[in-house]
């Protein structure tokens, strides 16, 4: 080195001669003895993701900047996806690429600056899959209204399974359930929750409504919850999938692409199946529902019948002989009316003839105080004194009255 | 495999159900028909009733065995 340090523009012929690679190898083993780790702070830029699975990147501050690598096995511990714009805080060495002699930090680990590491791979992920469309409404499946198979996809052991199974039991006894244990925490609880929610769909189709959940614990107990894997799983899932992570607070990638979230496992149980005393409620009202029908269609069926009965005619047969005899009644009447226009017309009509026979007739001539004689008895009207003698008795018809007489003269004697 | 494939589910004779007391309250039918809708649907009526009060819900859980899926009672786990 200190040879190196003298060594003027115009080497000296006793001068060493260094190859490049052997420079590059100098400063490589330099910087990788003497300097120790370090922790590094810096914003990420020109970051990309090989298909070796090593990501490149720069990390810079306001002055400066430098190369880095994550190498794939360093990577496989990270919980975020590190991106342009990220600060973070780095731990490693620095080193050099002898190839190209470029100067570069080799990165063990990697944490966000402004918020956990656990927080941002989560709001990632979210981003990632509500940009794909996973969370979208319209994805969502209805849950069955009475469902017979109910799958359980939680750990065999803890409150969250017993909480469950007491719950389906109590409020749905008509369930049959099956419960599928899996880790939920720790390394490969992803994995098996993930196969659970595929094994449901494959080996047990008749599953109407899938558990998916765990009890309570801190956001990295939760954390298997929030995998890209699980979330896969569940909205590959044809059968519809009730999450249930933690309590109430506590949501979860899984919670965003289940159909339905439930806020713990006791609720995720009462939402997934009916109240059977409700059940049994609405058919018992429906029951009634059909006797309370039945009863009306017999009281319309038996009001129309009693109605009918009441026509007069129904009710007395006599009236039909009423109404008869009032048509006939009616009719008399009409013939009376009738003939007694027909007796009128008569009595007008001689009337009329008794005046004209008045006027000619000898009765007429009589009231001007001529009289008729009549041979007595018998009716022989006479013209000639010749018809009688004397001593013959005469009845003489005048105007008003008649005599009886006697002949006591004959002057054709 | 249990009963699942049983003809009609819960579900669906309720709605059997629900359709014959709308057939009834319609009061299109006869007197003769009326009747026949309000003892099927009666029956249909107990049939669910009963099996509400007398159901037990069974619980299984899966165990693997040699990378095989085996149902076990619950209570035996």
């Amino acid at each position: 080195m200190a040879a190196m340090a003298k060594t003027s523009a115009a080497a000296s012929p006793d001068a060493r001669i260094y190859t490049v690679s052997e420079v590059n190898e100098f400063v490589h083993d330099l910087l990788e003895n003497s300097l120790p780790t370090v922790w590094m702070e810096g914003e990420i830029s020109n970051c990309r993701l090989y298909p070796s699975g090593h990501t490149y990147l720069t990390l810079k501050d306001e002055e400066s900047q430098i190369r880095a690598v994550l190498f794939k096995g360093a990577a496989v511990g990270l919980k975020f996806r590190p991106e342009d714009g990220l600060k973070v805080l780095v731990r490693g060495r620095v080193s050099s690429y002898a190839k190209r002699g470029d100067l570069q930090f080799v990165i063990a680990a990697m944490e966000p600056r402004e918020k956990g590491a656990l927080q941002l791979a989560f709001e990632q992920l979210k981003a990632r899959l509500a940009a794909e469309g996973l969370f979208d409404e319209s994805r969502k499946k209805p849950l069955p209204e009475f469902p017979l198979n109910v799958g359980v996809a939680t750990s065999g052991q803890g409150a969250a399974v017993h909480d469950i199974i007491s719950v389906l039991g109590r409020r749905w006894p008509l369930a049959r359930v099956l419960v599928y244990p899996v880790k939920v925490q720790g390394d490969g609880a992803a994995e098996e929750i993930a196969a659970a929610v595929r094994d449901f769909n494959r080996f047990f189709p008749e599953t109407e409504v899938l558990l998916v959940g765990r009890g309570g614990g801190s956001m990295e107990d939760l954390w298997a919850f929030n995998e890209e894997i699980v979330a896969r799983a569940i909205a590959d899932s044809e059968i519809p999938v009730v999450s249930c992570v933690g309590h109430e607070t506590d949501f979860t990638i899984a919670d965003f692409v289940a159909d339905r979230r439930a806020p713990t496992p006791s609720a995720a149980a009462e939402l997934a199946v009916p109240d059977w005393r409700a059940v049994l409620g609405q058919v018992e009202s429906l029951e009634q529902e059909l006797a309370a029908s039945l009863k009306e269609k017999m009281q319309v069926l038996s009001e129309r019948l009693s109605r009918a009965a009441a026509h007069p005619l129904l009710q007395s047969p006599e009236r039909i002989y009423e109404e008869l005899a009032r048509l006939l009644d009616e009719l008399w009447m009409r013939l009376e009316d009738g003939m007694t226009q027909t007796l009128l017309n008569a009595k007008r009509a001689l009337s009329l003839n008794a005046a004209k026979l008045e006027a000619y007739g000898p009765l007429k001539v009589l009231s001007r105080g001529y009289a008729i004689a009549e041979k007595f008895p018998g009716h022989e009207i006479l013209h000639r004194a010749g018809q009688v003698r004397p001593g013959d008795r005469l009845r003489l018809r005048l105007a008003e009255g008649q005599i009886e007489c006697e002949v006591s003269h004959d002057e054709n004697h | 495999m249990t009963k699942t494939t049983k003809k009609d589910s819960f579900g669906e004779r309720l709605k059997k159900l629900e359709d014959l007391v709308a057939d009834l309250e319609s009061g299109k039918r006869g007197l003769e028909e009326s009747l026949e809708t309000f003892e099927k649907g009666v029956g249909l009526a107990k049939d669910l009733s009963r099996q509400l009060e007398d159901a037990k819900a069974k619980v299984e859980v899966l165990v693997k065995d040699q990378g095989k899926l085996l149902k076990k009672s619950w209570e035996d786990s």
